[in-house]
């Protein structure tokens, strides 16, 4: 097994700094062969000249580092946090920027039409469509980060929760300091309702890639 | 491990000379011994991160396989990564070591790639 050997104590370490930088770039396949290549070699020049293992062990992080950064910047695992930081992003965009651009639009535009009172319903229509997005969202987060091996309660709690944390920020901040119309009662709701519609979504994900199985 | 969804495509420069060397060296191809063979064989200077590269590009279209190996104290306690080129990738290199001869057949002067071949 990897890690059963260990090194000599007084054997000389490659610079912790370049090792640091590779272990960040380097893609997870290839990480613990390719530094064990580096550590090899290093050990190997050291022998000869101490001073000259370590410059080559800087001059091949510094040649290797855009190899390796483009290659981890293609990765599937990459791509993945990507798009989940995306639908992040986007959830916390709906959750900003409805309460002031079509919330209000919403009403205006129910007002006209029905020629009544119709806060409450647009209020209404307002939250379930916001909620259906934070399920999306809450559906993606969980496809695209989720692991297998990893229980679905650990999951949520190491996935999700922070995911959920960012994206009801702003209904947070709303709460704290009320800008607007809503108020506390409204953001309750809204925050009550995000929670089971982002474990909602999770849900549904997880189903989706258990049929597909 | 993903395949090539088009036909299969020549080879570039550097990945012909990976599995040259991977070829040469047989049960004994991981990282350390790979990057000596080409440095050894064409002079030129591999980086670490440019073989790791190639190798991961060449196992994704399926022309290399890998295992992994005993871990030794020098190595910080690091299991080796061993490299084998498949009967897919010997097809590919004969291919691209072809079509690079026929292209340059009758060129003069020849380019340092073919040089290059010319020492494996």
């Amino acid at each position: 097994m990897a890690g059963d050997i260990k090194p000599p104590r007084n054997a000389l370490a490659p610079p912790h700094l370049a090792r640091m930088l590779i272990v960040i770039m380097a893609s997870a396949p290839e990480r613990a062969a390719l530094i064990g290549d580096m550590e090899e070699e290093f050990t190997q020049q050291s022998r000869r000249s101490p001073h000259g293992a370590r410059a080559w062990y800087w001059r091949q992080t510094a040649i290797s580092a855009p190899y390796l950064a483009l290659k981890r910047l293609r990765s599937e695992e990459t791509r993945r946090l990507g798009i989940a930081l995306a639908a992040i992003l986007g959830a916390f965009l709906m959750i900003h920027y409805w309460d002031i651009l079509i919330a209000r639009g919403t009403a205006r535009g129910f007002a006209a039409v029905t020629q009544a009172q119709t806060y409450f319903l647009a209020r209404t229509v307002y939250l379930l469509v916001q909620m259906a997005g934070v399920a999306v969202a809450g559906s993606v987060i969980a496809a695209l980060t989720f692991r297998e091996e990893d229980s679905f309660a650990r999951n949520l709690l190491h996935r999700l929760v922070p995911s959920g944390v960012i994206i009801l920020s702003p209904a947070l901040f709303a709460m704290i300091f009320p800008a607007d119309n809503y108020d506390l009662s409204f953001r309750l709701i809204q925050l009550g309702l995000a929670l089971p519609a982002l474990y909602i979504g999770a849900r549904i994900a997880m189903w989706l890639r258990g049929r597909r199985r | 491990m993903r395949k090539q969804k088009s036909g299969p495509k020549n080879l570039g420069e550097f990945e012909i000379l990976v599995l040259a060397a991977l070829v040469r060296l047989g049960a004994d191809a991981y990282g350390v011994t790979i990057r000596r063979e080409i440095e050894d064989r064409t002079g030129r200077a591999v980086s670490v991160g440019a073989l790791y590269s190639t190798l991961a590009r060449l196992e994704e279209k399926g022309y290399v396989g890998s295992r992994i190996g005993a871990a030794t104290a020098e190595r910080g306690g690091r299991a080796k990564r061993h490299y084998v080129i498949k009967a897919e990738g010997q097809a590919q290199l004969q291919r691209s070591a072809t079509a690079l001869g026929a292209m340059l057949k009758g060129v003069s002067p020849w380019p340092e790639i073919l040089n290059r071949l010319a020492t494996l």
